[in-house]
């Protein structure tokens, strides 16, 4: 059964992949190119460049990209509800507790700690995707742009400005 | 939330999920600036308060920030129905986008102008991200602690490139063992 095995091997790189995202690069490599020889490494490296470009997750993408590759549709939904399954029930879980914990001077301890842990990571987010896609000064000319406006007009809705600068991208890039 | 009735706060939630996905590009944390104005400024369904806890929560269990956000949010505001639906609204684009490009090998994606597109919106969510650092960081109420806390967990992201969970680990103990709250 090829589908219940990509369901249980996503199912298994869903837990392990803390961080989300670029964590699970390394993770997925070892699993579908190493072991399991699924996929082969230039196609990897591939399906890893599609799947930081398009929207969505980057780790759903490639769960998507890798079992669409193997079993076609199907194997694509088995992959990504397998990638998903498992933190969304964590997810689930912890969310019933803490909804309980709101009280609790320790979780308030531990909560205010990590939402400053968080705020250095946010950081990390913004400073890699820059690092990792800005070849040269434009986009960080756009970005302080879509940064100040971002913060000046706190009506406007994010995404009008995420496609603004989408297609000041298109024009000027 | 008892003035709606639940379906039309579980579709509502859906719709907004579906959306935000479409636009997260380099990664969940894309959508973070957009889920905050929405859901805590224009619909009022979470306060500034439970949306930062959300998301703290949200980015150190394991999984995709993505799924994790819409699962707490959607349990937060409705229940169980509401995470569940919240996180297949936000599946169902990656799942199109990708298998269409998988059908057509990226045909589309070496096109020069999506590229420049995606590269656009990426800039603009930099921006956003930054944004919504900066009004998390003001609303912080620092003390010697917090400030301790930021400088060392910077120092081992950025300087000594320390795996994010680790350090998350090592704040949230120095947390309970010598933090005030909030």
């Amino acid at each position: 059964m090829l589908l219940l095995k990509i369901f249980l091997e996503f199912c298994k790189i869903g837990i392990i992949a803390f961080g989300g995202g670029n964590a699970i690069f390394p993770i997925l490599h070892k699993e579908v190119v190493e072991n399991l020889h699924w996929i082969n490494e230039q196609d990897f490296l591939y399906m890893v460049s599609i799947a930081e470009t398009t929207p969505g997750p980057i780790g759903m993408n490639l769960s998507t990209f890798i079992g669409h590759r193997l079993a076609g549709l199907p194997g694509a939904l088995a992959a990504t509800v397998g990638y998903c399954i498992l933190p969304f029930f964590i997810m689930l879980f912890v969310a019933i507790t803490v909804v309980k914990l709101k009280e609790n001077k320790i979780y308030q301890r531990f909560l205010s700690a990590v939402m400053v842990v968080v705020l250095v990571l946010l950081m990390r987010a913004a400073y890699l995707m820059a690092a990792g896609g800005f070849h040269d000064f434009r986009p960080y000319l756009l970005s302080l742009v879509a940064f100040i406006i971002f913060m000046k007009f706190k009506k406007l809705n994010p995404i009008y400005l995420l496609i603004a600068t989408g297609l000041i991208g298109m024009i000027v890039f | 939330m008892k003035t709606k009735n639940s379906f039309k706060v579980i579709l509502e939630l859906f719709s907004i999920f579906f959306y935000v996905a479409i636009f997260t590009v380099g990664g969940g944390i894309a959508m973070v600036p957009v889920l905050e104005r929405v859901l805590v400024e224009k619909k009022k369904y979470l306060n500034k308060e439970e949306f930062t806890e959300i998301f703290s929560i949200a980015q150190i269990l394991p999984g995709s920030l993505m799924i994790n956000m819409a699962t707490f949010t959607g349990y937060k505001i409705i229940g169980f129905w509401g995470a569940l639906f919240s996180c297949i609204a936000i599946s169902i684009p990656p799942i199109t986008i990708i298998t269409l490009i998988a059908i057509f090998y990226g045909k589309f994606i070496e096109f020069a102008l999506i590229k420049k597109l995606i590269l656009g919106i990426l800039a603009g969510v930099v921006g956003e991200v930054s944004g919504i650092t900066l009004k998390m960081f003001k609303k912080t109420k620092f003390d010697t602690f917090k400030i301790s806390l930021l400088l060392i967990s910077f120092a081992l992201m950025f300087v000594f490139h320390v795996n994010p969970i680790y350090v998350v680990i090592i704040g949230a103990l120095s947390g309970v063992l010598l933090g005030r709250g909030y």
